[in-house]
């Protein structure tokens, strides 16, 4: 017995090292993967909610039918954020979310900039999350930002918008919101 | 006995370490794409997006407007025009095109053809939403039949 004991020791001893080792060398793997998604979100019930000391809310969200593709729709959103911390944040991450899973991204071309002027009523921040984040208003009130995005008509009732910050994540804030549907110009 | 055990638990270590070094991907085999190839007609799906070969045809010349000026490009070889539907499937995604030869070569879309509306470079696919799209390709005449057509994504 005792003439086995010594080998399995040895063996769980390299066992041990040999998981150190793959712990050591995929740690900055890991904590990229970590910081890669949003695997940890939060849902909130109303369109308002906290993450990491920061408060955001869904303050306009109207969408509109695309003139001659009435399968597509664009959505427009005035987020607000506040709190003292912010900065901390990093970067902002803005996307929107349905029940399956699958993601829409702002567009950040001319089809984008043409949405946010036709729904944003005058009233746009000219701002996107990222610059809201740096800019805080010296009244401590919301930071606003505008973002849109193209999304299929038959999700408009069923989308959430998802937040997140570069230094938040894994931790992430998902509000619902109810687009006011307008018409096209015309 | 007792060597002969350790002797096994370090042969076997070093074979698995060893193992291990061999079967470590390097960072091409990491970063390259998934690819699914479809021929002229068919309908194909990735992770990220779905697209149908739609149709093809070959230009010695072609003509375009790009930022309100008129633009005609020649070429030493061929014009390959490719026309797609795609469709995003799981997340908002860029796409780029590339071209496999009858030779096996791959060739990525022209840059001398740009900024033209509905080009594949101009699309922010997005899920459930489909949009019919062009690509285009330079290359020898030679290389167009029995080539494929394939699709990478960016974010």
């Amino acid at each position: 017995m005792k003439r086995i004991a010594k080998p399995l020791a040895l063996l769980a001893v390299t066992l041990l090292c040999l998981g150190l080792t793959v712990l050591l060398v995929g740690w900055s793997d890991i904590q990229e993967l970590r910081r890669a998604k949003n695997w940890q979100v939060t849902e909130f019930p109303d369109p308002k909610g906290e993450l990491a000391g920061v408060t955001v809310s869904v303050d306009q969200a109207r969408a509109m039918i695309v003139p001659g593709k009435t399968d597509r729709a664009v959505v427009y959103l005035r987020l607000g954020l506040s709190g003292e911390a912010m900065a901390d944040w990093g970067w902002c991450n803005v996307s929107l979310t349905d029940p399956k899973g699958r993601e829409w991204f702002p567009l950040f071309n001319e089809v984008g900039n043409t949405a946010i002027e036709l729904l944003g009523d005058g009233g746009n921040s000219g701002q996107s999350c990222d610059s809201s984040l740096r800019s805080p208003p010296e009244d401590g009130g919301p930071s606003f930002s505008d973002q849109a995005f193209l999304v299929p008509v038959d999700m408009l009732d069923k989308l959430r918008v998802e937040l997140s910050g570069v230094n938040t994540r894994p931790k992430a804030v998902s509000l619902p919101f109810k687009p006011v549907l307008r018409l096209p110009p015309g | 006995m007792s060597r002969l055990v350790n002797l096994a638990i370090v042969v076997g270590g070093a074979a698995l370490l060893a193992g291990m070094m061999l079967t470590n991907p390097d960072y091409n085999s990491v970063v390259r794409p998934f690819v699914t190839k479809v021929s002229a007609g068919d309908t194909g799906e990735t992770r990220m997006f779905a697209g149908r070969f739609e149709a093809w045809r070959t230009a010695d010349r072609v003509s375009f407007d790009s930022l309100g000026t008129s633009v005609t490009r020649d070429t030493e070889g061929v014009f390959l025009i490719v026309d797609l539907e795609l469709s995003g499937t799981i997340r908002s995604t860029m796409v780029d095109t590339i071209w496999e030869g009858a030779s096996k070569r791959r060739y990525a879309s022209t840059k001398r053809v740009a900024n033209v509306p509905r080009q594949v470079d101009q699309l922010w696919l997005q899920p459930g939403l489909s949009s019919t799209t062009f690509t285009v390709f330079e290359l020898p005449p030679d290389e167009i039949e029995g080539g494929a057509a394939g699709g990478d994504y960016e974010l």
